[in-house]
């Protein structure tokens, strides 16, 4: 498990309007750079939100990047609480 | 000697230039007159970055900006939330003194030529002073990225802070600015409650903004801890500013506290008049 590596990326997708574009144009491409475990690249590359979460993914920054990449942001709320809600509190130091 | 006259603490509550409702409108409003008869001819302005920059890489504990302009916010800042764009000379002589005079003080401050400020500096210093003309200091503190210092370190820092402005031979008058929150998820499971029901714990809330109005140092130390603030929501470590301004403030009550509840969330104002 890469904590770490996930909060990373999504910390650059969050923040920065070009990462996000070359992750939303090649999601593969883009993670490819990055350390990641097969579970964690499937869960970035499927937006599993819960699962990111429950691995103890920063909470702050996987909103973020949910808010960057979700393809339908009007019921993201929704979905996303919904998604996150049954993994309680996961312990997200690094 | 430097004199300190007045600390704000306020909310950064990143909706503050969508929709602010009226109340937290009003408080803006009043302490931004109490800045301007204040008079100030520096801000010391402590705040968090929500990440954007410091990260787990390579996370200072408390940093001091020295590059002599300051500038932010983060282009998805201005482009989801629309803060204004914010530029301001910085206090580099100021900023300099205050981290060679924490080692005399056990505080070893990390420094920074290159930042920018996130919502948690333009939302206070726009509201408080949008004409950007009083040069700052601004002062980074992890409040997001645990392990976190414990606010007895947070109250630490601001007690040296404080002696430090009021050691530097100089005439200036210091106001500070510090911004953080209340009771907050971000991220987290309970994050639609506080849209819904205006605020995550509306309990910890009065209950927090009455140990600061009242100067309990040792209750505000014991009632926040970083286990207990993430209990009460995910980011509600950002309230350990507050703590820091207690330490600044020398422990003493507040001129006002309060928590205002809005549909928004519920967000903080504290003022110390030291003069």
């Amino acid at each position: 498990m890469s904590r770490y590596v996930v909060d990373k990326v999504c910390q650059r997708i969050a923040v920065h309007d070009d990462q996000r574009d070359r992750f939303l144009e090649s999601p593969e491409t883009y993670l490819g750079q990055f350390a990641l475990t097969d579970d964690e690249r499937g869960w970035l590359l499927n937006r599993d939100y819960g699962a990111l979460y429950a691995m103890g993914g920063h909470p702050f920054l996987l909103w973020g990047w949910a808010q960057r990449v979700d393809p339908d942001k009007s019921t993201l709320l929704g979905r996303y609480t919904q998604a996150v809600a049954p993994h309680g509190q996961p312990d997200y130091s690094t | 000697m430097a004199k300190l006259v007045q600390i704000f603490g306020t909310p950064h509550h990143p909706f503050t230039f969508l929709r602010l409702p009226e109340a937290p409108k009003r408080r803006w409003d009043d302490m931004r007159q109490k800045l301007e008869q204040a008079r100030p001819d520096v801000l010391l302005v402590v705040g968090s970055d929500h990440l954007n920059q410091f990260f787990m890489d390579n996370m200072p504990p408390f940093v001091v900006g020295k590059s002599p302009i300051a500038e932010g916010p983060f282009p998805y800042e201005r482009d989801d939330w629309r803060l204004p764009p914010y530029k301001v000379p910085v206090d580099v002589d100021l900023a300099k003194a205050i981290i060679c005079s924490g080692f005399g003080h056990d505080i070893d401050f990390a420094f920074s030529d290159e930042f920018r400020l996130d919502h948690a500096f333009i939302v206070p210093l726009a509201k408080l002073r949008p004409e950007a003309d009083i040069p700052i200091v601004p002062v980074f503190a992890n409040m997001i990225a645990p392990p976190l210092p414990p606010p007895q370190r947070f109250y630490k820092v601001g007690q040296t802070l404080a002696r430090i402005v009021e050691g530097i031979d100089s005439a200036a008058r210091v106001c500070v600015v510090l911004s953080g929150h209340l009771s907050v998820e971000v991220g987290g499971p309970r994050m639609m409650k506080i849209l819904t029901e205006g605020a995550l714990d509306r309990d910890f809330d009065a209950r927090m903004a009455e140990l600061v109005g009242r100067g309990d140092v040792d209750a505000l130390l014991r009632d926040s801890s970083v286990d207990h603030l993430l209990r009460v929501g995910n980011v509600t470590t950002g309230f350990l500013t507050f703590v820091l301004a207690l330490g600044m403030a020398g422990g003493r009550p507040a001129t006002h506290a309060e928590a205002v509840f809005t549909d928004v969330g519920s967000m903080p104002f504290f003022h110390w008049d030291l003069e």
